[in-house]
């Protein structure tokens, strides 16, 4: 159980800057998750932590004590790569023994961890096999998983664990995750670039992009509060909607137009930051717009384009004038192409968004 | 546009039976999902239709060509695959007339159906670019413009959207539907996503090891499921199932549930009528979207308490524990529930299955 | 009609399979019989081995196989009448070509292999214009340098000495261990090795216990290359040696029968001179067999 902290990271490589002033602060025991797009830098803040590569600026503390003058073989850090890397010329046994062979575990010792973590990962079939290269990714996957937990470090990096798998199989690893953090109780740093994962695993989720963290916090307030329209659109499945238009003061409140409609905007505490006439961006979350709603203000008729039918909801495309908006719905709606329905769109849910940087407005 | 006619397709690789006497039929213009885990066997009988295997025994027929001999080209099909296919010492306007260099007879005619194959998946404004100028999702839309802008007698899509970033993948995913619709054509597609397959497709196939599980539109499949691993593999998250005895007390039908019990509904007392003697071994398959929780007590529901809590963001999945009986609902982000908290769930009867848990079938 | 087509299907692969094997052994005739021509000629005697048109058929002796060894004085026997074998020496020259090509071998292995390593994982300032300068060599034509060396060796005091051909031998073997070996190194997924500095490992452990292991296959090949390089060279061991170190290919050139050549002598010094390292590449395939059945574990994306 470790505290971690990061201070002003730096890490380029060549003329590429991969991390760009990284702060991050994890608490002992936490199980925190590095949510970011390919490039964002996930895997150089992994590596840098675990010691294999060194920051150009910047520190990293384990409970407060710098761990950049350490060598990663000392650090006491496990580390689950997005490559797998197993070593190919040695046994799954020998694959998973290793770390506790380098730290001179007694041979008893090492017998009994890497059967308990195999049997653990339902593996422990698989331990006599000669070569790696023959297992299916699956089992891959978890021969790797297996070498990273058979010790107990003072944390864990966990790389894009499970992002090889078949969707399915990640359901269920998803939920896997949770119950060994439970067991473990460690520190864990969980990077992936899929926010459904990132919120199903983690307490809290840092939003890494193009080397820097863009808001580092629960997965509600990111839902509710995204700080920038990056963390609006990366979070959300469908992607939030975004309309560009007009905001103008009137008598009863802030309106919202664009060609094609008209939006009341409730009490979003944007008001401060608004002014009359300029151009905002507008935010609506698909599950935030309500299908066959009764009419009253912020009620639209829209056109239906596609209905992906998905079992517990169904996602809509839906048309109004030239704006293409993503509706959810619960359950198997009968909705079919141009079919035609009354929307709502509720005031008081929208997010507005600074046209130039990209900042929400609160 | 074919109907594309596969009959008692087995395909044996060494000592592995890759697929076991498959038949599928897809009727023409229609839009049918090959949809499996990874090793079902469902690339393998992509490739047989599509000409790039062929099958051990059994044949393959477009209308009634049998074409099972015939190599991919001669079959007139047109492919794309998990990896964008572009040719780089071209541009995208050249990639996509260059698969319809053959068919059209006029300059004219080539630029109006790449224009239009081209606005159809929205990259008009990279026709110009060479491919290392275009991020990967648009390359693929490239990929699909190639195939949908020919005159194929079967379009055929290996997973095309299993390597992109789930962004890219939603967007394009959604506009699957309106891409077959303007195309028209008859579409296979492959994939192991099954919210991809319930998403677009007209009528989904299943298979797993080799062998066809159950071949219905999604609705069917979702709400009518054969056996148990259609059950759970369709629908996500992944359907509840728990262990159950069944008893008939006052002509009402009863099936326990951990510590409690809940009446089951009279199409499945009709259904189980036939089984009398048989009523061991029963599962109940309920999905997480089917059951609700209530902190106060209702009737006809089963006590139980909240053992976790996952986030999906805007739902909650919530897993429940009954006595030996542990099972996941899905519920709204606002709901005030804690771990440990006593409440109450409630299961929509109309969607109950009642499994066979020896033969894995599905009763009702 | 699905019986006629899988006829038909038999029919197209057995054709193929008839002329694969066709193809298959002409190259291996083409391969196999100078070898065999080699051995058989090292089984006659002189005058068998003239015969036009040449003998299939005959009678094998082994005469020439000793002759190496035991020379028979037909001009003393002349004279005294009096059959003579004198021992010729030869064992000396096979035990030098052994000294010398083992001993170059390994130097230019070690050094190079380490050598490859830092290259390929440490990139030291340099490296581009490094590994060029080290190709370079490889363009030289050896005969350029002949007569230098030969001078700066009498100079040093290197002529007719073990370490003088070994250094030679090593000097032009050392590039080439380095090119090979970077280039094999440089296969190795990083991850792999990040993985067992993060598993504990300083980077002595990494070097020996992760990354070799990987790279053996290359080094088989390697070996195997080098040893055709040192084990056949000519011109730089008849430069450079005299009596005492001379090598076998220099001992080939100078086999003189008393009348003309014996084509049978010469015959049966290289059938015995190719049997080791004809053995040695044997055992070597085996090795870089196994080597490329562990293929590269990665992580399917």
């Amino acid at each position: 159980m470790t505290r971690v902290e990061i201070r002003g990271l730096k890490k380029s490589f060549g003329p590429v800057q991969a991390l760009k002033g990284i702060n991050l602060e994890v608490e002992s025991g936490a199980l925190v998750a590095l949510l970011g797009p390919t490039g964002a830098g996930k895997t150089t803040l992994l590596k840098c932590i675990a010691g294999v590569e060194e920051p150009d600026a910047g520190d990293i503390l384990f409970d407060g004590q710098s761990v950049l003058g350490t060598p990663p073989w000392r650090r006491d850090v496990a580390m689950f790569f997005q490559t797998y890397a197993l070593y190919p010329h040695m046994s799954v046994y020998d694959n998973i023994a290793y770390p506790l062979k380098e730290r001179k575990w007694g041979r008893e010792d090492i017998d009994k961890s890497v059967k308990a973590v195999a049997e653990k990962l339902r593996i422990a079939h698989l331990l006599d096999r000669k070569d790696p290269s023959t297992l299916s990714g699956g089992e891959m996957q978890r021969v790797a998983l297996a070498r990273t937990l058979v010790r107990n470090p003072r944390v864990f990096l966990l790389d894009e664990p499970i992002s090889n798998l078949d969707a399915k199989l990640r359901e269920e690893m998803r939920t896997e995750f949770k119950r060994l953090h439970r067991e473990l109780k460690q520190t864990i740093i969980y990077a992936t670039p899929d926010f459904l994962e990132a919120f199903a695993v983690a307490e809290k989720v840092a939003v890494i992009k193009d080397g820097v963290i863009l808001q580092y916090d629960t997965p509600i307030n990111l839902m509710r509060r995204p700080k920038n329209r990056f963390v609006a659109t990366f979070i959300g499945s469908p992607t939030i909607n975004i309309m560009r238009g007009i905001v103008r003061r009137q008598a009863h409140g802030w309106e919202f137009s664009t060609t094609s409609l008209k939006i009341q905007l409730g009490n979003i505490g944007a008001s401060s930051k608004l002014s009359d006439g300029s151009e905002v961006e507008l935010a609506i979350r698909p599950q935030d717009i309500v299908l066959e709603a009764p009419k009253n203000s912020n009620s639209f008729k829209a056109k239906i384009l596609a209905a992906e039918r998905l079992g517990y909801e169904t996602i809509v495309t839906l048309s109004l004038g030239d704006v293409e908006l993503k509706a959810v719905s619960k359950g198997m709606r009968p909705y079919r192409y141009g079919d035609e329905v009354t929307i709502n769109i509720p005031g008081d849910r929208v997010i507005l968004f600074d046209v130039a940087s990209g900042e929400a407005m609160y | 546009m074919v109907k594309v006619r596969a009959e008692n397709i087995t395909k044996i690789f060494k000592t592995l039976k890759a697929l076991d006497n498959v038949s599928v039929t897809v009727d023409h213009g229609l839009f049918f999902c090959l949809l499996g885990p990874s090793g079902s066997g469902k690339t393998t009988l992509m490739r047989i239709i599509a000409g790039l295997e062929t099958p051990t025994s059994g044949s393959v027929f477009f209308d009634d060509e049998d074409v099972t001999d015939l190599s991919p080209s001669e079959r007139n099909i047109a492919m794309v695959f998990q990896f964008p296919s572009i040719y780089p010492s071209l541009n995208v306007y050249d990639n996509i007339a260059l698969a319809i260099r053959r068919e059209v007879k006029s300059k004219q005619d080539e630029r109006e159906r790449v224009r239009w194959a081209a606005s159809l998946l929205r990259i008009e404004e990279h026709l110009n670019k060479r491919h290392h100028e275009i991020d990967f999702g648009i390359l693929q839309r490239v990929s699909i413009a190639k195939a949908i802008v020919r005159n194929a007698r079967v379009f055929i899509f290996d997973e095309p959207l299993s390597n992109l970033d789930t962004k890219l993948r939603e967007s394009l995913r959604s506009e699957f539907q309106r891409i077959h619709r303007e195309v028209g054509g008859t579409f296979i597609y492959v994939t192991h996503d099954q919210l991809e397959a319930m998403a677009i497709a007209d009528r989904i196939g299943i298979l797993r090891d080799g062998r066809l599980q159950q071949v219905g539109s999604p609705d069917e499949i979702y709400y009518h499921p054969v056996n148990k691993f259609v059950a759970y593999f369709i629908g996500s998250p992944t359907i509840n199932f728990i262990d159950t005895k069944l008893k008939l007390v006052e002509s009402k039908l009863y099936a326990s549930v951990g510590d409690s019990h809940i009446e089951l509904g009279e199409a499945a007392k009709f259904a189980l009528q036939s089984r009398q003697d048989k009523l061991e071994n029963i599962q109940l398959g309920v999905r997480p979207h089917d059951i609700s929780i209530s902190t106060a007590p209702v009737s006809d529901s089963i006590p139980c308490y909240v053992n976790y809590i996952e986030s999906l963001g805007t739902v909650l999945l919530v897993e429940l524990k009954s006595g030996s009986a542990s099972f996941k609902c899905l519920c709204d982000a606002g709901l005030n529930v804690r771990e440990g908290m006593q409440v109450y769930a409630v299961f929509n009867k109309e969607h109950i299955h009642v499994i066979d848990a020896e033969t894995e079938m599905v009763i009702i | 009609m699905a019986n006629s087509r899988n006829n038909r299907r038999g029919r197209r692969k057995i054709v193929r399979t008839v002329l694969i094997y066709i193809s298959a052994i002409i190259a291996v005739i083409f391969f196999i019989f100078p070898i065999y021509w080699l051995v058989a000629t090292s089984l006659k005697t002189r005058a068998q081995a003239f015969s036009t048109p040449p003998l299939f058929v005959w009678e094998p002796t082994f005469r020439n196989f000793i002759d190496i060894f035991l020379k028979r004085q037909t001009e003393i026997e002349a004279i005294t009448g009096q059959e003579l074998e004198l021992a010729t020496g030869a064992e000396t020259f096979f035990y030098n070509s052994f000294v010398v090509t083992f001993s170059s071998i390994a130097i230019a292995t070690v050094i190079g292999v380490l050598a490859a390593y830092s290259f390929s994982r440490y990139k030291p300032a340099g490296t581009n214009t490094l590994m060029f300068f080290i190709l370079s060599t490889r363009m030289l034509p050896a005969i350029v340098v002949a007569i230098p060396i030969y001078f700066f060796y009498r100079s040093l005091g290197l002529y007719n000495t073990y370490i003088g051909l070994i250094l030679l031998y090593t000097m032009f073997n050392l590039p080439f261990a380095v090119w090979m070996m970077k280039s094999f190194f440089d296969e190795v997924p990083r991850d792999i090795e990040q993985a067992a500095l993060v598993d504990g490992s300083n980077p002595v452990k990494v070097f020996y216990k992760i990354a070799l292991p990987q790279v053996l296959v290359g080094l088989g090949a390697t070996i195997g290359f080098l040893i055709i390089n040192v084990w056949n060279e000519f011109l730089f061991a008849l430069l450079l040696t005299e009596r005492a170190t001379r090598t076998v290919p220099v001992m080939i050139a100078g086999t003189r029968g008393e009348v003309g050549i014996n084509w049978g002598l010469i015959a049966a010094i290289e059938t015995l001179y190719i049997l080791p390292a004809l053995v040695l590449i044997f055992v070597l395939q085996r090795f870089l067999l196994r080597g490329m059945t562990f293929g590269t574990v990665r992580g399917a994306k």
